[in-house]
């Protein structure tokens, strides 16, 4: 047995020598050279490197069809091209496609089938892209067992034929506006690799180990939770793109610690930044913002179904007693717009001619008192033989924007002696209050990616368990424009009736529209060539996107 | 002692089946449909909805999910973590490691600190040294955890960076060698370990400076003192063995209670551990990872405590003997 003296020394030792190797490996692993990106040497050709990018959320699978992450399907559009890209025209009348996997297509003359002309594109394990991949894609993007939430945008699709090695041929059972758009919905899979697996299993599989794909990046790797690393695909058909050898992702749960780390250059490109740190960041000079459209607006939906709110002169009232702009200026600091109502202002279904009601306290006041509410207005004194009206708004928890916005609303609408009670309640219980119709009123937000599709939320038969109608809105004029509008045939003939659509729902008021919020990306002073021309998919320039040399 | 041994471990593997069933009925009890945050703030047609309910089981009742759970696990399966699309198992996999990692250091943090401060306030009793480092200790144990790491990465990270501010390693860091990937990752694993490990160390110091304090007072010492022992060795090699036992007993406690514990820290410092993915889990609704983190969370709890029990009665031999019949 040892003597303490000697445990003594040997303990001593160990640290004598552990000291040293901690304290080198801390000299090696300095923040000049481990938390900034790889420094490229002066004589680096400006492509090449990596690029990193801060994202909050992770992947949650790298089967498109059976995600339902926003931010999962911006990047496996890295990595799946799609047939052609809508260019986001605003045109009411035409729409616009970028070729991407399919170089030409060409309708029938009756438009009941279009046949696409593939490009000669390869998969990344140098496979050629096939007509069958095509087809096998649209059986996929169908199949029940997938439940691929965008499922509804084939079904008007009722084939996907094999006319060549290079031609897919689909046929539709009617002509109708979004026939091109529904084609190319999806990126094209290979059916070499997904076919290995029965659609039954899709949804038990790990696709995080598939590394084929045909656009600029294949995924290399993704450690759950840390980090996803896409490499450059060396069978990208656009020859020299993308120009960064690599993208690391990094998956940063606090938005805090992404800005503090873009500022030091840990990480060039973040979207999705309040609007108050980039308030903050605007007056800096290392990192530049770019704002763009986002298909989302929030607002506030009256329950049609309890009174008063069933009332459209009170919705009417209590909209025009909130100042919209006040909100967009003092919650969103500019980064957003009022909303006119269900259509988003930059899509091009959307009414020019609708503004927003005006902000008009004292008439909102007027008309609460008319309906037997104690209200306070300029020309209206509180009332003390009535009683106010109360409101319980409901929002979720976790959401800072919308909690702030809540409280804003509940000081407005006291001006115009409304009494508002905000609680902010976890989603589920959030969700099941509304489905139940247990509520007065909610501040929500609807995302609307793609087609304009009013029916679920507009339609009569649309109520909660049958679709997302949770405000209980019934208006057989609404159902009948909305019937017609399904049946249309071209964008011409959908125009009038989105615009009688829009008026209608603007008279209504079953939601109060308050705004659209703007996206916000920071980028860094490393990354040159990052612009967002389509708010759909912010990061379709990454292929040309290269690294500043230090 | 081997009945002993297995007769813990069986009511560590009841207690965790115990709690995991309580939680499922917990999670089942909350207002709502399972389905209802499988798609957020999209309208969609409610066919889309019922489709992919079906295809998570989420039209199945709860008893008969709870049941299959049940029989899965019966057959060394966790399920399916919808969330993060793989299996339970392999998401536990991943996350358990990273943080037994954190665990480990911020124990190391803990003892480290504890004991060396513990003995030199013991040695220093009653003096400005010990009450400066007693009422530092008390205060940082009060601070919020989330603060602390926040305001470490503030400091340490973005005012003097001498420490990265998240994450395991740096970008690359796969390319390296193993030396410098070692120490890229000791670099990484500094700050949270320091932040989650400092908070509990005023419990560790407390601990052993009033255990070496009791044990200068014993008969012993003065013997100890008799035959020449100085006063370094006899706080070290003598009176510090009496601060072991709750010192182990505070181990055996505390170290599975870090696995839960550092759910805070893994968030601030984006730490990919179990924290974050039992957190991930409940906001989802993520029922399989739930349970499994639940599992894991009051097995560890359990083993914890047995094996600080058997390390007591190694290093005590009164604890042993002890509820042994007395020959005479």
């Amino acid at each position: 047995m040892q003597t303490p003296n000697l445990r003594v020394r040997h303990v001593l030792s160990a640290l004598a020598v552990a000291v040293p190797i901690v304290l080198a490996a801390a000299g090696c692993a300095s923040p000049a050279e481990t938390s900034a990106p790889p420094p490229s040497p002066a004589d680096e050709p400006a492509g090449g490197g990596t690029a990193v990018l801060g994202s909050i959320s992770d992947v949650d699978s790298w089967n498109e069809y059976l995600s339902r992450q926003d931010f999962a399907a911006k990047l496996q559009r890295r990595i799946f091209l799609r047939l052609a890209v809508e260019q986001g025209d605003p045109e009411p009348e035409s729409e616009s496609f970028e070729p991407q996997l399919a170089e030409s297509w060409e309708w029938s003359d009756d438009r009941l089938a279009l046949t696409f002309h593939l490009r000669q594109a390869r998969w990344s394990d140098g496979r050629p892209v096939t007509a069958d991949d095509v087809r096998f894609t649209w059986e996929a993007q169908t199949d029940p067992a997938v439940a691929w939430i965008n499922a509804s945008t084939k079904r008007h699709i009722t084939a996907v034929e094999v006319a060549g090695e290079r031609s897919a041929r689909f046929v539709f059972d009617r002509r109708y506006p979004y026939q091109l758009a529904d084609a190319v919905e999806g990126g094209i899979l290979p059916r070499h690799v997904f076919g290995q697996v029965p659609f039954e299993a899709w949804r038990t599989h790990d696709w995080s180990a598939v590394s084929v794909g045909s656009g600029p990046f294949v995924l290399e790797r993704h450690r759950p939770a840390e980090e996803i690393v896409l490499r450059r695909n060396p069978h990208f058909f656009r020859r020299g793109l993308p120009r960064v050898e690599r993208v690391v992702i990094r998956v940063v749960p606090d938005a805090a610690n992404l800005t503090a780390q873009l500022l030091s250059g840990d990480i060039d490109y973040f979207e999705g930044l309040a609007p108050r740190d980039a308030e903050r960041l605007a007056a800096g000079k290392s990192v530049s913002l770019v704002d763009f459209d986002y298909p989302k607006y929030d607002f506030i939906g009256w329950n049609g179904a309890r009174p008063p709110f069933d009332d459209p002169e009170v919705r009417r009232a209590l909209t025009i007693a909130i100042d919209r702009e006040a909100l967009v200026e003092q919650a969103l600091y500019g980064y957003g717009r009022v909303s006119r109502g269900p259509v988003l202002s930059f899509s091009w279904g959307a009414d020019p001619t609708l503004e927003p009601l005006p902000y008009d306290p004292d008439e909102a006041a007027r008309i609460l008192a008319r309906k037997g509410f104690a209200a306070r207005g300029a020309d209206e004194p509180a009332s003390g033989d009535r009683a106010p009206l109360r409101i319980e708004l409901l929002t979720n928890a976790g959401n800072e924007l919308r909690q702030a916005m809540a409280v804003k609303i509940q000081e407005q609408l006291s001006r115009v002696g409304v009494l508002v009670t905000v609680r902010t309640l976890e989603m589920k219980t959030l969700v099941a209050r509304c489905t139940a119709g247990d509520y007065d009123a909610y501040l929500g937000g609807w995302t609307i990616p793609g087609k304009i599709d009013l029916e679920p939320i507009f339609g009569s038969a649309s109520r909660p368990p049958n679709g997302s109608n949770v405000v209980a809105f019934h208006s057989p004029e609404v159902d009948g424009l909305l019937r017609r509008l399904d049946e249309a045939e071209d964008r011409a003939a959908m125009r009038p009736l989105l615009q009688a659509l829009q008026r209608r729902i603007h008279e209504e008021q079953p939601y109060t529209f308050l705004y659209e919020t703007k996206r916000i990306a920071a980028l860094g002073p490393r990354l040159s060539g990052m612009r967002i021309d389509d708010p759909a998919d912010p990061l379709a320039a990454l292929e040309h996107c290269r690294l500043r040399r230090s | 002692m081997l009945r002993f041994v297995l007769r813990r471990i069986a009511a560590a593997i009841a207690l965790a089946l115990v709690a995991a069933t309580l939680v499922f009925f917990l999670v089942e009890s909350a207002p709502g449909e399972p389905g209802d945050l499988l798609l957020g703030d999209r309208p969609v047609p409610p066919e889309v909805r019922e489709r992919l309910e079906r295809a998570y089981g989420f039209d199945r009742p709860a008893p008969e999910r709870y049941l299959r759970w049940l029989l899965a696990l019966a057959q060394g399966q966790l399920g399916w973590s919808h969330l993060r699309s793989r299996p339970v198992a392999a998401a536990i996999g991943d996350a358990l490691p990273n943080t037994l990692l954190l665990a480990a250091g911020a124990l190391a943090v803990n003892l480290a600190a504890g004991v060396l401060l513990g003995a030199l306030c013991a040695a220093r009793r009653g003096r400005w040294l010990d009450r400066v480092v007693s009422a530092s200790s008390l205060t940082l144990y009060a601070l919020p955890t989330f603060w602390l790491g926040l305001m470490a990465v503030m400091l340490f990270a973005y005012g003097l960076a001498l420490f990265p501010a998240s994450s395991m390693r740096s970008v690359g860091a796969e390319s390296w060698g193993w030396m410098r990937q070692a120490a890229d990752g000791l670099w990484h694993l500094a700050l949270p370990a320091v932040v989650l490990g400092l908070g509990s160390a005023a419990l560790t110091l407390r601990l052993v400076r009033d255990g070496i304090l009791r044990g200068l007072g014993e008969p012993w010492a003065r013997a100890a003192r008799a035959r020449g022992a100085g006063g370094g060795r006899l706080l070290l090699s003598h009176a510090l063995r009496c601060a072991a036992l709750p010192l182990i007993n505070l181990v055996g406690v505390s170290a599975p209670l870090l696995l839960s514990g550092s759910l805070v820290v893994e968030v601030v410092f984006a730490w990919p551990g179990m924290g974050r993915l039992a957190f991930d889990a409940i906001r989802a609704q993520d029922v399989p990872v739930v349970l499994a983190t639940t599992l894991v969370a009051t097995l560890a709890v359990a083993l914890g405590s047995l094996a600080a029990d058997l390390a007591m009665g190694a290093l005590d031999p009164r604890i042993r003997l002890a509820g042994r019949p007395r020959t005479e």
